[in-house]
């Protein structure tokens, strides 16, 4: 078992886009948050059906503001069914919160079920920390944080990969797995799984490991 | 043989007479769909006259609350309009002050109001301009200019702000399906839910 700097910045944040995203929904419906959408390149919508699609130009992406919570998300083009509370975003998405910025080819919010899903590869940035990934789940009501298939992640001198991670609020634990790659100035260690203990700080690393120390 | 020629005289002067009587009145054309009609040609061109506005040409038809009602092809009863006053152009008739009702084929009217527009001759297009509103208890659509076919399936409008209860939408260039459930809008738009 092996002690390290404690990395609750990069779990928190993730937990705070998750806040961000599906709160900001909830909100709208039940408390008449101010969401606004501008769509430069034009938009249809079926208001029997509750559908409504947006479309952005080569020049201006879609745009949609929350001013409660505050978040911006752009996209190339966006959908937005009401009645299914699935909100879709696609084409260069970034979404902007406070000190945070999430960039992906898609993003899908399911706003009823309180989850949503990046694809198409993601950046996470959030002041010290980046995540890096294909494909990014999150749930707010299991409390889940799920980045999968060729994940990066740095936190300060500290960086690693994976081909899974996965946060659980409950037990404030990070899984790695996948042949997961711990690394920092002085060295690196490799192993079939690792757990980080965002309470304690304590990074344990099982299966065969590998450590690799330089002076 | 003089009475003979006395009568003869004043029947040839009494029939050239009403003649040129009846040469000289205005020709009252019917117009379709259009009851309740005032003609007052005659009345607006001596007050116009009396306002200094002799050179202006004036309308060969005026109505004042005149009631309109149009049908799509199928004989559907589509917008039933009170006019202010309707004025025959050349080509349309162009009506200011606009109240009545527009039914949608699904059904809920929706009550219209505009400041002016116009109807083709044959009452195939009807345009309707200025702050032009049609509303609904769950719905408003506020325009510059809406336009409507006989024969389409579009209303066509410009300059749109679109409220219901907790949406509203700002747009330029707009397509609106016959009931007013699908809008699609060419060009830049603004939505805003919630907090309306």
């Amino acid at each position: 078992m092996v002690t390290m700097k404690k990395l609750y910045w990069p779990w928190i944040a993730g937990l705070f886009l998750l806040g961000a995203c599906t709160g900001s929904a909830a909100a709208a419906e039940e408390t008449g948050m101010n969401l606004e959408v501008i769509a430069p390149g034009g938009s249809d919508i079926d208001l029997r059906g509750e559908l409504f699609n947006y479309y952005g130009t080569p020049e201006e992406p879609v745009t949609a503001v929350s001013f409660s919570p505050e978040f911006t998300v752009s996209a190339g083009n966006m959908k937005y069914d009401r009645r299914e509370e699935v909100l879709s975003a696609a084409g260069g998405v970034l979404l902007y919160a406070e000190e945070m910025e999430l960039r992906a080819e898609e993003i899908k919010f399911y706003l009823k079920r309180e989850e949503f899903e990046a694809g198409g590869g993601f950046a996470l940035t959030t002041g010290e920390m980046d995540l890096t990934g294909c494909m990014l789940k999150g749930s707010i009501a299991g409390g889940t944080l799920t980045a999968t298939v060729k994940v990066g992640w740095r936190f300060r001198e500290v960086e690693g990969e994976a081909e899974k991670l996965v946060y659980r609020q409950n037990e404030e634990k990070v899984y790695l797995s996948g042949k997961p790659v711990v690394r920092w100035e002085q060295g690196s260690m490799e192993g079939n799984e690792v757990i980080v203990n965002l309470e304690t700080g304590e990074i344990t690393m099982t299966g065969p490991v590998k450590s690799k120390l330089q002076p | 043989m003089r009475f003979i020629t006395v009568t003869g005289l004043a029947l040839i002067i009494g029939i050239l007479g009403y003649l040129l009587y009846t040469s000289f009145q205005p020709v009252h054309e019917p117009l379709d769909l259009l009851p309740l009609v005032k003609e007052e040609a005659q009345e607006k061109e001596e007050s116009s006259n009396k306002e200094g506005l002799s050179n202006v040409e004036q309308p060969a038809l005026w109505m004042e609350r005149a009631e309109m009602s149009l049908v799509d092809r199928t004989n559907r009863l589509c917008w039933q309009l009170i006019l202010n006053t309707v004025e025959k152009e050349e080509a349309f008739y162009g009506l200011y002050g606009v109240e009545g009702e527009y039914f949608p084929p699904e059904g809920g009217a929706f009550s219209v109001q505009a400041e002016n527009g116009r109807v083709a001759k044959g009452f195939s297009n009807l345009r309707l301009e200025g702050k032009v509103v049609l509303s609904r208890e769950d719905l408003t659509v506020e325009l510059e200019e809406l336009e409507w076919e006989i024969a389409g399936d579009l209303l066509y409008g410009k300059k749109m702000i679109l409220k219901n209860q907790d949406i509203a939408v700002f747009a330029d260039r707009i397509q609106l399906d016959l009931n007013l459930e699908r809008i699609k809008v060419d060009g830049s738009s603004r939505w805003e839910f919630g907090g309306g």
